[in-house]
């Protein structure tokens, strides 16, 4: 994580600490969808994955000062999280039903791994790049994740993408670059060699 | 980066991300609701964080005793002051209301401002009404208990509550009892609660009741009874049933004043529990025709519109859910 991003992290903990409400709107506009995807993924049952989503949320609450910036404030709630879908699991095991789908391993994954699950040369088949993909979007701030997803995904113009923001061509095309190289950038570090090659 | 290279670079992403499907979203209901406990989760954190502060401080001033002490005299307007920049409520007007203080319970007047975090009740014959931040109205009935837990949720240990969020989607309200927790849906409910169990009821709009035994909604002039264990089959209750009579008489007309027949006939309709019609097309010119000028704000529903139709050359006539406005 660079420096910045870690500055930005920890500002934005210090301002929920503070009971600052926008501070309160950013972090759940910014991790809920991610979080609930994480979990989605991992876990069977919609109602597991509520649960899991809301103890996950009140846990790191409850301990924001205890984060101190030295990963990304995702990688942080996807440990707490990892540790409540473990919980599940295990509990769910114990009554033999809603066995995720791999083992308990798939849940240790580091978060590190979020955006490379899986070694390069494990990248065999579309459906692999497929996840590696969206796992490194949402490891993304969420504002760059967004014009990847409507220019690649979705197809839309620079200029409806501009009109999305609210904002020129030029901004938009901006930071259609910078969220190229953030991409690029958290592909590469998370080690997803193989990913960051494609590009 | 030439512009070669730009073209290359969205060439690459177009490739690879060709195959890739939007990334999944959770429901606008499921993000409203989970926002709701998120925040309530994080203000009791705050308030948990805030005691254990307070109480540390003590302690290293004067000792555990003492720190007890202080902590119950100090932590007010401390408490206050961090919550002053959380959302709040407002009491539009009412009587008999009183706030928990460490000092006890403090009567409240209208207009007083609430905030997230306060406990307040009402007592034997007192009434409240609140307006949330987000435009919804709370009323609360006498002899009730409740936290405002945060700017989207209230827990009612106790009595009676009518919730009406003017179909504004940002107004969702989720009320927490100990039986369960119910979720509006744009919509008027009420919910009351006793020693044994809760009582649901929705006027208009869909109510969604998180329970135990899992999640039920209720639609318009639905009923129903639920407790720790179990929730009733659901009942039929009439919009215009008497027992909606209570936020009725408690309404008052504030905002008639300048406005015309027809938007008066059609507010009295929505706080009635009526659906409004109009026998004629000269009828409704009539109604629109007409402005109402005068003190209106302390009367209640009933007597606002008797008021307003007084010489309009229209009548009024209720049948079966229905008010139908005629020419004389």
């Amino acid at each position: 994580m660079d420096s910045v991003e870690a500055r930005t992290d920890k500002a934005l903990v210090n301002r929920l600490m503070a009971n600052d409400q926008t501070a309160f709107d950013t972090f759940f506009n910014e991790y809920f969808s991610k979080l609930y995807r994480f979990a989605k993924k991992r876990l069977h049952h919609e109602s597991d994955v509520e649960d899991v989503v809301q103890v996950t949320l009140a846990n790191a609450f409850r301990s924001l000062h205890q984060f101190r910036g030295d990963a990304a404030l995702f990688s942080w709630l996807c440990q707490i999280c990892k540790h409540e879908i473990s919980h599940v699991v295990k509990k769910n095991v114990a009554r033999e039903t809603h066995l995720v789908s791999d083992a308990e391993e798939d849940i240790g994954i580091e978060v590190a791994e979020l955006a490379s699950p899986h070694a390069p040369e494990a990248i065999q088949s579309q459906g692999d790049l497929v996840e590696a993909i969206q796992n490194v979007l949402d490891a993304l701030p969420a504002n760059y994740a967004d014009v990847l997803e409507w220019k690649y995904i979705y197809g839309e113009s620079v200029e409806e993408i501009a009109a999305r923001l609210s904002s020129t061509t030029l901004a938009a095309q901006s930071m259609l670059a910078r969220a190229r190289t953030q991409f690029k950038k958290t592909a590469r570090d998370s080690q997803q060699t193989e990913l960051a090659a494609y590009f | 980066m030439t512009q070669e290279d730009k073209s290359n670079q969205d060439a690459l992403f177009q490739e690879a991300f060709k195959q890739v499907p939007p990334r999944e979203q959770p429901s606008e209901a499921l993000t409203a609701r989970m926002r709701a406990q998120a925040e309530s989760d994080w203000h009791s954190a705050q308030r948990a964080r805030a005691s254990r502060r307070w109480l540390a401080m003590a302690a290293s001033f004067a000792g555990l005793c003492l720190a007890a002490l202080f902590t119950l005299n100090s932590e007010s307007p401390t408490q206050s002051d961090q919550l002053a920049q959380a959302t709040s409520s407002f009491i539009t007007k009412g009587t008999g209301i009183e706030l928990e203080t460490p000092k006890g319970w403090v009567l409240l007047e209208a207009e007083a401002g609430l905030q997230s975090g306060d406990v307040i009740r009402t007592q034997k014959g007192g009434e409240a009404f609140l307006r949330t931040k987000a435009g919804g109205h709370l009323a609360i009935a006498a002899h009730s208990n409740l936290t405002l837990t945060s700017a989207t949720q209230v827990a009612l240990t106790h009595g009676q509550v009518y919730y009406d969020s003017y179909a504004r989607p940002e107004a969702t309200l989720t009320i927490t009892t100990p039986y369960g927790a119910v979720t509006d849906i744009g919509t008027q409910f009420q919910l009351s609660v006793n020693e044994s169990a809760a009582t649901l009821a929705v006027r208009e709009g869909e109510v969604q009741i998180n329970h135990e035994s899992g999640t039920t909604t209720l639609k318009s002039e639905e009923r129903i009874q639920f407790d720790s264990d179990a929730t009733s089959a659901k009942a039929h209750i009439s919009s215009h049933d008497h027992d909606w009579e209570w936020v009725t008489q408690h309404q008052r007309a504030d905002a008639l004043n300048g406005k015309d027949l027809a938007f008066a006939a059609e507010w009295y309709a929505r706080e009635t529990g009526q659906a409004l019609a109009y026998a004629s097309s000269e009828a409704r010119t009539r109604a629109e025709g007409i402005s109402l000028h005068g003190e209106f704000s302390s009367l209640t529903p009933h007597q606002a519109i008797e008021v307003a139709m007084t010489g309009s050359g229209l009548s009024l006539a209720r049948r079966s859910g229905t008010l139908s406005l005629a020419l004389d």
